[in-house]
Order: structure tokens, then C-alpha cells, then sequence
């Protein structure tokens, strides 16, 4: 077997999959945080894991991070955030996590750091920040969200709250959600 | 542009300059690719490209597919490959072309004399294209092509092996493993950030005079600037798009180009192994590592297939590479002609022999054609007339089969005299029609409806195939008269059941076509020139029935007028493609006027004299 075929994963059609789409497992990599404590994608499995790539030059990603926090904070049971940072200096990153007083104590919030782009290019491809991949709790990567986004929309809320949710519930709550987050729409 | 273009067959110029035919690109032809709308393999790609820049699917002795996989991996010794064809000897002056036997042109001796017309060029594009001169269109086009394979030469450009000098301080983010290695826009796109903050760093330092920067500032300055240059120059290339979609949602299904993949943030895990194995592939190349070579490539086709959600994709692209090398059109076309040949040999020698073989080599034509087009439906995933070519080719199938049905019936070989000539003869127009590029092409037009496809597409297709075969009857019976030989009620009557299923056909289609206009464009009949075409038919032949059952029209001026269906069909189902109006998205041609008045002329001089001739046998018999 060749190197490639042996390194691809076997792709997986999750239940929330459209017909039309192909969903791969995210690959399992290990990331160290602030804290010096090792962690492996793989942990937090039955969660919502979003993979959030930014660094502290890129103007986009500094206003989005704050609004991501909130958003962990906002649904600590269910969705864990690694965000990764590309900064070549660990110092920036801190100093501009300080600055915004990101919290280091929750525990579904992870800063890890990538100065050789081993995760973010290597292994996501991911050229142009911020960028957020959307894992669900099976370990499917199910969305990918690219630029900015607003973590405090109702849209991406249920963007992402909507993959938690089984199948039927997901069906059986889309009429009455509509109707309250839209009340015009006939 | 011009010195992007020197910049990147620079950088590119690692490469050898042999087109390496020691290479097995039978795997790599296979790859998937998307190309006007469809996932079709590389070699189907690469011969339709090289038939629009040299009007032939081989370069030299070589398959297309071996010049496509130069001018992706090594673009700097493709351009020296005479590939451009301009036939038009004012297009060649204009631009300062030497003469030469055949008007084959290099690229790189293009680019100077294309980039110093540029001026013309704008003003011509700011003008309707109705109010072209064909020395203007022509000129146009060259252009257009030239800047096609520019798409073509920087389509993987980010993943070739650059002939670029890191500067010290940067070698060592590389590590040993890429050190003794050419590195690609690919593996260099990380440094950009690092670079850029740098260069600024030098810039705020030193100022912009690079005369006064030692030479590690100059080196990084330089670097920063090749870098953005491929960039900018290659971001919007979206010609090859050989990665499926990763992301998939409503508005997401089309496949993307390397480039297209980074610019647009659609890279994935998947992406960048597959990435990786594009940019080994084009290290094999460039190595020269022919059995590396084809693994990566299958290696690719494999990841490719995986990566997509059509599950047919690799059966069709096996398929389709097949139909490419077989060429199963052509192979029908030849048996048309042998059948021919054998069935002239039977009314020669009267060897009954020659009328069997020619009976069988008919029925293994039709095969072979019917096959191809069955695998044009599948490969479409439509039915099998949508443009003017595949009419073709599916009414010469028709005129066949015919020969073959009519033959068992009458057993005196004239019908399948009637029935090769009209496939081979309609087989050739075919090779004619095949026009630039790709001739599996799809629908954009309101005819892409399958439903009106499947009938009155084929109704009307089927119409023109029956009044094809009546009006090739009607001129062998001519012929017969015309030689005195006997023609029998039981001719006579397959003629007039020939053109009463021609009849038949072209009205039901008619009247489908109403029926559809009238759901697309809010009316059954508008005289538009291909319902006004149909009608003629119809008309025409219908004007022969009832002048023959009131008989005001005798039997040999019946057969003159049934012959001269011929020309009411082309002008029906060809000549109003001529007018350049009218709804139908069938196809408008230029520069077919001349041929058509002349097969015209030709028919009218030869039923004429087939009338005269069987006249004056006629009139010598009473």
C-alpha cells in the first residue's frame, strides 16, 4: 500500500450527513496548551469540537476570537474550541490573550500553538485565517467555516447546536424555530 | 504579463526539455478532471485542448495526454512545442509569423507579437461580435487560445519545483528533509507571513533603495517578490480542477483547482495529502522516474475517486478513456465504407458473395455506432441528440439500421447499397461537425430538458434518419430506371412506407415542438427557422403523397421529388443553422454556406440528369 492510501482515512457517512456529501474523520493530532498539558483531538469525542485557526497578525482573527469565546463560554457542555494559533512568537500570542483577557480557566476552551504551521498547513491545509473546522460528536468533519464569523448570530448558533441534536428532534424543532426567529417568514 | 510569463518559465526552468514518451500516462489519463461541467479523465481534457490549439488529438507522433502532463509539469520546455495553429495568412502577418509549410506556431514565439497587438485586442473585444470581419475573428481567437494555455502552463504551478535560492536565514524552517530538494510555491507559501514581516522590517530599517540592502536583504526582498508575483499572477487560474470538493453544501458542488483550493480556503486534511501527491507527481517528472510516475498516478486516481461521492465516476472514466483510444465513430465509419465498396463489388460481379459480406460488415457497423452512442447517453447521463453533431451521428444510425431492416426484405443489396452510403457519407459530415474541443458536450440551452429531449428531439432526429433513407431509395430507384434496369411494385412500395414513416415522425416532432415552445416560451408557433425547417419537410412530403394518390404526379417525377428531399432536409436541419436567429440553441455556423450550396447544386444536376436519363428510357420503352 502506498504511503497516501495508508494515511488517508476511511471516510464515514455520519447521520446528519446530506445524501449528497462525504464526511472524513478529523485525523488525530496531539496539541499542547498554555499549560503545558498534552491533548489529543480524539479526548473529546461525543462533543462538538470546532478546530479554530488564527494568529495574532491577522486583523480578521483578533476581532473574531472574543466573540468565539463567548460562544464556548455560552455552550460549555457541549462544544469544546481548540484554537489554534500560527504566531511564530508564543509572546504574541499571550500578550494578545492578555490583552483581551481571554479566561484560562474553562475547560472546553483551548489555546494551542502551531509556530511551524504543522496542524494548520500540514495537516488542515488551511492558508488564508481565521478559519473554523466544525467537528461533531461522532468525529466527523462536518462544516468548515472560512473568514470570520459571528459566533453570536442565532444562524450559527444553530449552526452548530443543531449537530448535537438527534435527527428527529433537529425535524421536529425546524418549524417551531423558524417561526420564532422569523415570524414574517410564511 | 509578458514578464510574469518570463518570471514563471524561469522559476520553472528546473526541468528537462524532452517530451518524454518513455513515460506510461495510461494511469494519469485516467485522473478525473472538471472541464464544462463535467467530471471527464485527463486524456479527454488534453486531446480537447489540443484540438482547439492545433485541430489534431496528437502532438506529433505523441497522445495528447503526454504534451498535457509537460505543459503541467515542465511548462518551460512545453512552450517551445509548435502547437498553435493559424491558418489564416493575414492573422499571420499582422502578428510578423514567419511563413512556414505547415502554420504551426511555439508559444514562446507567440508571446512577443501577441503581447505587442494588446491595444488591437481590447478594441476588438469592446466591439459586437456580429460586426467581426473572420480576419478579425480569427485574430481573436488566437489570442483567446493563447491565454487558455497560459491556464493550462500555470494550472500546477504551485506545486512544481521552483528554481529558487532560499536565503540562509530561511533554510533552516525546512529542516534536512527538503533541504537537498526543490521546493514548490506549496512548501514556500508558509514563509510568506515571516517574509512579508521581514521585508517590512527591512524597509522601515534601509528604506526602498534595494541598492543599499547587503545581500541577504536583497536575496529575501527578491524571494518575497517571486513569490507574490506566482501568487498573484496563477490565484485566479481555475482552469484544471482536479480536487473534489471537500465542503459540500447546496451552493458548493463544483470541483476546484489547485489554486482555487488555497485561495478559496477549501483545503482538508484529504486535500493536503492530495496536494501532496501532485506536487510527488510532478517531482517524478521532472526526475524523470517513469515507474514513480505511474504509481503516484494511481495513486492520485485512487485518492481523486475516494474523495468524490459518484460511485460510477470510475467506471465511466475507464469508459470514456476507452471510447477515447477506440474511437468507435471512426471504426462504424470504416465499416460504412467497406460495406459500400463490397456491395459496388456485388453489382459488379454479381458474386453473391460480396452482398453477405457486405450485409455483415453493415450490421457490425451499426453495432459498433449504436454502442457509441449508447455510451455517449450513459456518459451524458442524457439522451443521445442535444447538438448538431450527435444528430448527425444518430441519424446516419438510423439511415444504417435501415439499410440492414430493408435488406432482409428485398435481398438484392440495393438497400444496403443505400443504407452505407448514407451512414458512411453521413459519418464523414459527422468527422467535420466534431468542432473544437470536447464533442461530449453538455447543455446549457432550454434544450437540456430530458424529458423534450427523449421526444421530440428524437421524433424530429428520427423524421430526418427516415427521410434521408427515402430520399437515398428514391435515387437508386431512379438510378434503375435511369440504367434500365427493373424496378418492382415491392420498391415502389417501400419507398412510399419510407416516407410515410418520415411523415410520420417529423409531424408527431412538430407538434411536440409546439407543444414545447409553448411551455418555454408562451407560444406553439412563432416561425422560428428550425419549426418553419420541420414544417417544410412535413409539407413536402405530404405535397408528394397526395400529388401521387390524386396522380397529378407520375411515378418517375415522384421518385425526383422524393430524391429531392435531400436537399429540403439540409436546408431543414443544417442551413438554418446559416440565418444566425431564431430560438434553438442547435448551433449557428459560419462559413457553411458555400458547402451547402454546392451539395445542393449537386443534388439538383444529379436527380436532374437521373430524371432525364430514365425520361428518355421511359419514353424509348413506350
Amino acid at each position: 500500500m502506498s504511503d497516501f492510501t495508508r494515511t488517508i482515512p476511511q471516510e464515514v457517512v455520519t447521520e446528519k450527513s446530506p445524501q449528497s456529501a462525504r464526511f472524513f474523520p478529523v485525523p488525530s493530532f496531539d496539541y499542547v496548551t498554555e499549560n503545558q498539558d498534552r491533548f489529543n483531538v480524539d479526548d473529546f469525542r461525543g462533543k462538538i469540537v470546532l478546530i479554530h485557526f488564527w494568529a495574532t497578525w491577522c486583523a480578521p482573527c483578533v476581532t473574531e476570537l472574543p466573540r468565539l469565546i463567548r460562544f464556548a463560554k455560552d455552550h460549555q457542555d457541549y462544544v469544546h474550541v481548540i484554537a489554534v494559533s500560527s504566531d511564530r512568537d508564543a509572546q504574541a500570542k499571550i500578550r494578545f490573550l492578555k490583552k483581551i483577557d481571554a479566561p484560562r480557566h474553562l475547560e472546553n476552551l483551548h489555546f494551542a500553538h502551531d509556530p511551524q504551521g504543522a496542524i494548520t498547513r500540514d495537516l488542515f491545509q488551511t492558508t488564508y485565517l481565521p478559519e473554523t473546522i466544525v467537528v461533531d460528536q461522532n468525529g466527523s468533519m462536518v462544516d468548515k467555516i472560512v473568514g470570520d464569523a459571528d459566533w453570536q448570530s442565532p444562524d450559527v448558533a444553530r449552526r452548530i447546536t443543531g449537530l448535537f441534536m438527534p435527527q428527529d428532534k433537529i425535524k421536529n424543532d425546524k418549524p417551531a424555530q423558524s417561526d420564532q426567529t422569523d415570524p414574517q417568514d410564511p | 504579463m509578458k514578464y510574469i510569463l518570463t518570471l514563471f518559465l524561469f522559476l520553472c526552468a528546473l526541468s528537462s526539455s524532452v517530451l518524454a514518451s518513455s513515460f506510461d500516462v495510461s494511469t494519469f489519463a485516467k485522473i478525473p478532471v472538471q472541464h464544462e461541467g463535467r467530471i471527464k479523465p485527463f486524456d479527454s481534457f488534453a486531446r480537447a485542448h489540443l484540438k482547439i490549439f492545433s485541430g489534431k488529438e496528437t502532438f506529433e507522433s505523441d497522445p495528447a495526454i503526454l504534451w498535457l502532463a509537460e505543459s503541467l509539469f515542465d511548462p518551460a520546455a512545453a512552450v517551445t512545442r509548435a502547437i498553435f495553429r493559424i491558418d489564416n495568412p493575414a492573422v499571420r502577418h499582422e502578428l510578423g509569423l514567419q511563413e512556414r509549410l505547415r502554420p504551426l506556431y511555439r508559444f514562446d514565439e507567440l508571446t512577443l507579437p501577441l503581447g505587442k497587438t494588446l491595444d488591437k485586442l481590447e478594441r476588438l473585444n469592446n466591439r459586437d461580435s456580429k460586426d467581426l470581419t473572420q480576419n478579425e475573428k480569427d485574430f481573436l481567437e488566437i489570442h483567446e487560445n493563447a491565454l487558455l494555455y497560459t491556464q493550462i502552463l500555470r494550472g500546477f504551478s504551485l506545486l512544481l519545483p521552483l528554481n529558487i535560492q532560499l536565503p540562509s536565514s530561511l533554510k533552516k524552517e525546512f529542516g534536512a528533509a527538503k533541504n537537498n530538494q526543490p521546493l514548490s510555491y506549496l512548501d514556500l507559501q508558509r514563509l510568506e507571513p515571516e517574509i512579508d514581516r521581514k521585508i517590512k522590517t527591512i524597509i522601515a530599517q534601509k528604506g526602498l533603495d534595494p541598492t543599499i540592502y547587503n545581500d541577504q536583504d536583497r536575496a529575501l526582498a527578491t524571494l518575497g517578490w517571486q513569490l507574490r508575483t506566482l501568487r498573484e499572477a496563477s490565484s485566479r487560474n481555475e482552469l484544471v480542477r482536479v480536487m473534489p470538493p471537500q465542503w459540500q453544501n447546496e451552493n458548493n458542488k463544483e470541483w476546484l483547482s489547485p489554486w482555487a483550493l488555497l485561495r478559496d480556503g477549501q483545503g482538508s486534511p484529504q486535500t493536503a495529502q492530495l496536494m501532496q501527491s501532485w506536487e510527488k507527481l510532478a517531482l517524478t517528472w521532472h526526475n524523470k522516474d517513469t515507474s514513480a510516475f505511474k504509481e503516484t498516478s494511481q495513486n492520485i486516481l485512487n485518492a481523486t475517486l475516494k474523495l468524490q461521492t459518484d460511485s460510477s465516476l470510475h467506471t465511466r472514466l475507464n469508459l470514456e478513456f476507452y471510447k477515447n483510444l477506440l474511437n468507435p465513430v471512426s471504426l462504424s465509419l470504416v465499416g460504412y465504407i467497406f460495406a459500400f465498396i463490397l456491395c459496388l463489388l456485388f453489382f459488379t460481379t454479381d458474386k453473391f458473395l460480396f452482398v453477405k459480406l457486405s450485409y455483415l460488415t453493415l450490421i457490425s457497423s451499426s453495432i459498433v455506432h449504436g454502442l457509441a452512442i449508447a455510451l455517449r447517453c450513459y456518459l451524458l447521463e442524457r439522451p443521445p441528440v442535444g447538438t448538431l453533431y450527435e444528430s448527425i451521428i444518430f441519424v446516419a444510425l438510423c439511415v444504417a439500421l435501415l439499410g440492414v431492416f430493408y435488406h432482409r426484405r428485398h435481398k438484392d443489396g440495393l438497400a444496403l447499397l443505400a443504407g452505407s452510403l448514407g451512414a458512411g457519407s453521413l459519418s464523414l459530415l459527422a468527422l467535420a461537425f466534431e468542432g473544437r474541443g470536447d464533442d461530449l458536450t453538455l447543455l446549457t440551452a432550454v434544450l437540456n430538458t430530458r424529458f423534450w429531449l427523449a421526444t421530440h428531439v428524437i421524433c424530429i432526429t428520427l423524421g430526418y434518419g427516415w427521410s434521408v433513407m427515402t430520399a437515398l431509395w428514391a435515387h437508386v430507384l431512379l438510378f434503375l430506371r435511369a440504367v434500365k434496369r427493373p424496378v418492382d411494385d415491392l420498391h415502389f412500395e417501400t419507398l412510399h412506407r419510407l416516407a410515410l414513416v418520415a411523415l410520420l415522425f417529423t409531424s408527431v416532432g412538430t407538434i411536440l415542438g409546439g407543444i414545447w415552445a409553448d411551455q418555454s416560451w408562451g407560444r406553439f408557433w412563432g416561425w422560428d427557422p428550425k419549426e418553419n425547417g420541420a414544417l417544410l419537410i412535413v409539407l413536402w412530403i405530404v405535397w408528394l403523397m397526395h400529388g401521387k394518390i390524386s396522380r397529378h404526379v407520375q411515378d418517375l417525377s415522384l421518385l425526383a421529388g422524393y430524391a429531392g428531399l435531400t436537399i429540403i432536409v439540409a436546408a431543414a436541419w443544417i442551413g438554418v443553422n446559416l440565418l444566425g436567429v431564431g430560438l434553438h440553441s442547435y448551433g449557428f455556423i459560419d462559413g457553411l454556406f458555400w458547402g451547402l450550396a454546392a451539395f445542393t447544386l449537386l443534388q439538383i444536376l444529379i436527380i436532374l440528369l437521373l430524371w432525364y436519363k430514365a425520361h428518355q428510357c421511359a419514353k424509348t420503352s413506350s
